[in-house]
């Protein structure tokens, strides 16, 4: 169990990614807020300044004359300093008489465009302006209304509005990652679960899995390949396990025989003769004994990709010829023809490829029928050079086919004829197929057994 | 002919020491890499038989100290017959190397092929009793009577007519006369001796082709 913030934790990471989205998705639906309220609020501002300023438009349009100027001007102010400095008003005038200050200029451009609203800012503060040209009437002369509209006066409702706009985008990104993180945690209880099952696995238990019912879809491909990689391994170490007991009984037999003879010889006095052959016998169980350590040495080094190799593109069926003329003589004494038929070229190691023809074709003498054709057939098909070895003899069991290439496998359990063979041939015929990349058969029927191997070419 | 052997093992030293010694060559034996190091440096030996594990200075780095100025040929011994300890022998300057469990006669044969280098000692023809072989017509012939062989036996009895007198094994028999470096399963050395022996060796005369269990085979006439 790992702590949650430890490095590299995925929930840690998913609570960082909830962060992150509820962090855009939030700013962005308090933005879209800010200014639907800000527009809003323009409006609103501009709402309240216009019909304001058709009030005073009213007061200034209805009594206007030079007579009534000071009445209707001190009615103006009164309503100004009503509002308590929200709004203020400026009349614009060429008589001096008719104007009105305050705190604030409409450009002369303005003026003369007569019309529209500004938006000021005076000694910090935001005014928000309407000016009008109203025309001449009576003794009247033109004048410019200005109404300015503080905006000091929504801003203070707009910083409270701002404020819980932030407040509320902090607590949704904190609730988002909390419940993200915890979202995470009980999304990746399989995974701790599988974790533990997991650990439960060792060499004393190969066979147990991790359970694969109810899994959720994503952790299924992960548990299938990770429990057909247990499988794998549970299959190569029970075969690891039946070879090495297979070694151990192939080597007791030579041992045994050297180290019975040895005693016999030496509990009585013996003659030179006699003690030579004892030598010579030993000798000969040391043979076997160095032959199959070489083979065994030969397919451990294959197993783990040493097999130093230098590919050379030749014609099969001379080699296989070569082959043919080194067993031709032992093809003789047991009354048997061989044939070479067809021919494919393709890039083999010479050497290792006749030492797997010389023990198709040893195997083909030795189980065969005597007095009987034996082929070799070389062909093309799907991209491989085929070779087969074609004999007659008795039906090999079809259980028995696909093991007859396993290490120490034979087809009979009696271990008939083990001095000549210790049942690694085949396996290395197997190796050697797979060095050059390529893959072996076999199948019987008939009383025809073919066997062999297929290399790319 | 002065033969070095380094080599840890005690038993392996002893009868490499006791069957070179029968053989005709001068042995001395050194147990490490340092006592090696100082024989092979100082004395002139024909051939140094090296093996690669060893206490004090491995077999390698002692080759290494000793080229390019000592030219003496080199037979490596090995355990480990991965192939990097190989090329590293070769690119070291090892001129042959043998994998343990190695055979005797294989150890020969090697010590002969290096002693024999640059000797152009080409025979033409080769007598054993009363057997004649003319190389260069490939004829055969014992006392007054001609006798025919296939091209397989012929390259076989040339194999042991060449090294008469002294064991030839199948592994070499296999590689020299049919060109196979593998070890083989058959009974194809076993069977053309056979074939061989029959024409050779008839009723009444006395044998030449010996067979020595467990090791090979002989050609020489036995009083």
């Amino acid at each position: 169990m790992h702590l949650p913030f430890s490095q590299n934790s995925i929930a840690r990471h998913l609570a960082l990614m909830y962060a992150a989205a509820a962090f855009v998705i939030f700013s962005i639906v308090v933005s879209a807020l800010y200014f639907m309220e800000m527009s809003e609020l323009e409006r609103y501002q501009i709402v309240e300044t216009q019909s304001r300023f058709s009030l005073f438009e009213q007061i200034i349009k209805i009594r206007s004359s030079s007579e009534s100027w000071p009445e209707i001007k001190t009615r103006l102010q009164e309503l100004v300093n009503q509002s308590g400095g929200k709004i203020f008003l400026r009349i614009d005038s060429k008589d001096p008489f008719f104007q009105m200050d305050a705190p604030f200029t409409v450009s002369k451009r303005k003026i003369t465009k007569h019309h529209g609203f500004s938006y000021k800012n005076i000694n910090g503060h935001h005014f928000r302006i309407l000016s009008k040209k109203i025309p001449a009437a009576n003794n009247r002369p033109e004048l410019i209304i200005s109404l300015a509209i503080d905006t000091q006066f929504y801003e203070a409702e707009d910083f409270w509005f701002d404020f819980a706009f932030v407040v509320f985008l902090l607590l949704g990104i904190i609730a988002m990652s909390s419940l993200g993180w915890l979202i995470a945690k009980r999304g990746l209880a399989r995974v701790d679960e599988l974790s533990y099952h997991a650990s439960q696995i060792n060499p004393d238990n190969l066979s147990a899995r991790l359970p694969a019912q109810d899994l959720p879809l994503e952790l299924e491909g992960l548990v299938k390949s990770f429990n057909g990689a247990l499988q794998r391994l549970e299959d190569s170490y029970n075969r690891q396990a039946s070879f090495n007991s297979d070694v151990a009984h192939e080597l007791r037999t030579p041992l045994g025989n050297m180290i019975g003879q040895t005693e016999v010889a030496l509990s009585k006095p013996r003659t030179n003769d006699e003690l030579c052959d004892i030598l010579a016998s030993n000798l000969e169980e040391l043979e076997r004994l160095r032959f199959i350590i070489n083979d065994m040495l030969f397919l451990s080094h294959a197993d783990q990709g040493e097999i130093n190799i230098c590919l050379q593109k030749l014609s099969l069926a001379e080699e296989a010829k070569k082959t043919a003329d080194f067993l031709n003589i032992i093809f003789e004494e047991n009354n048997n023809t061989l044939e070479v038929i067809g021919d494919a070229e393709t890039s083999i190691e010479p050497s290792l490829f006749k030492r797997a023809l010389t023990n198709l074709l040893n195997n083909a003498v030795e189980h065969g029928a005597p007095d009987a054709p034996i082929t070799v057939e070389i062909t093309k098909k799907d991209g491989y050079a085929v070779v087969t070895v074609i004999n007659h003899g008795t039906d090999i069991a079809p259980d028995s086919l696909p093991r007859l290439f396993d290490r120490f496998y034979r087809v009979s359990r009696d271990r008939s004829n083990s001095r000549n063979n210790h049942g690694l041939g085949l396996a290395i015929v197997k190796a050697i197929a797979e060095i050059h990349k390529g893959r072996v058969f076999a199948a019987s029927r008939d009383g025809i057994i073919r066997i062999g191997f297929k290399i790319p070419l | 002919m002065k033969i070095l052997v380094i080599e840890d093992e005690l038993k392996t030293r002893e009868y490499l020491k006791q069957g070179l010694s029968e053989q005709g060559y001068v042995v001395d034996t050194a147990a490490d890499g340092i006592d090696g190091l100082h024989l092979a440096a100082n004395i002139g030996y024909d051939v140094i038989i090296l093996d690669i594990m060893l206490p004090g200075m491995d077999g390698i780095s002692l080759l290494k100290s000793l080229r390019p100025s000592v030219k003496t040929p080199v037979i490596m011994l090995t355990a480990k017959d991965a192939l990097n300890s190989r090329l590293e022998a070769f690119n070291c300057g090892a001129d042959d190397y043998l994998i343990k469990p190695f055979s005797f006669l294989e150890l020969l044969a090697r010590l002969q092929v290096i002693t024999q280098r640059g000797r152009s000692k080409e025979e033409t023809n080769i007598y054993i009793g009363d057997l004649h072989i003319d190389l260069l017509a490939r004829r055969v012939t014992r006392g007054k009577r001609r006798i025919d062989l296939t091209a397989k036996e012929f390259a076989l009895l040339e194999v042991l007519a060449r090294r008469r007198a002294q064991i030839v094994s199948k592994t070499v028999i296999t590689e020299l006369v049919w060109d196979i470096c593998f070890d083989t399963n058959t009974n194809v050395v076993e069977a053309t001796i056979k074939r061989l022996r029959a024409k050779l060796d008839q009723d009444g005369e006395p044998k030449l082709l010996h067979t020595i269990r467990g090791m090979g085979y002989v050609l020489e006439l036995r009083s």
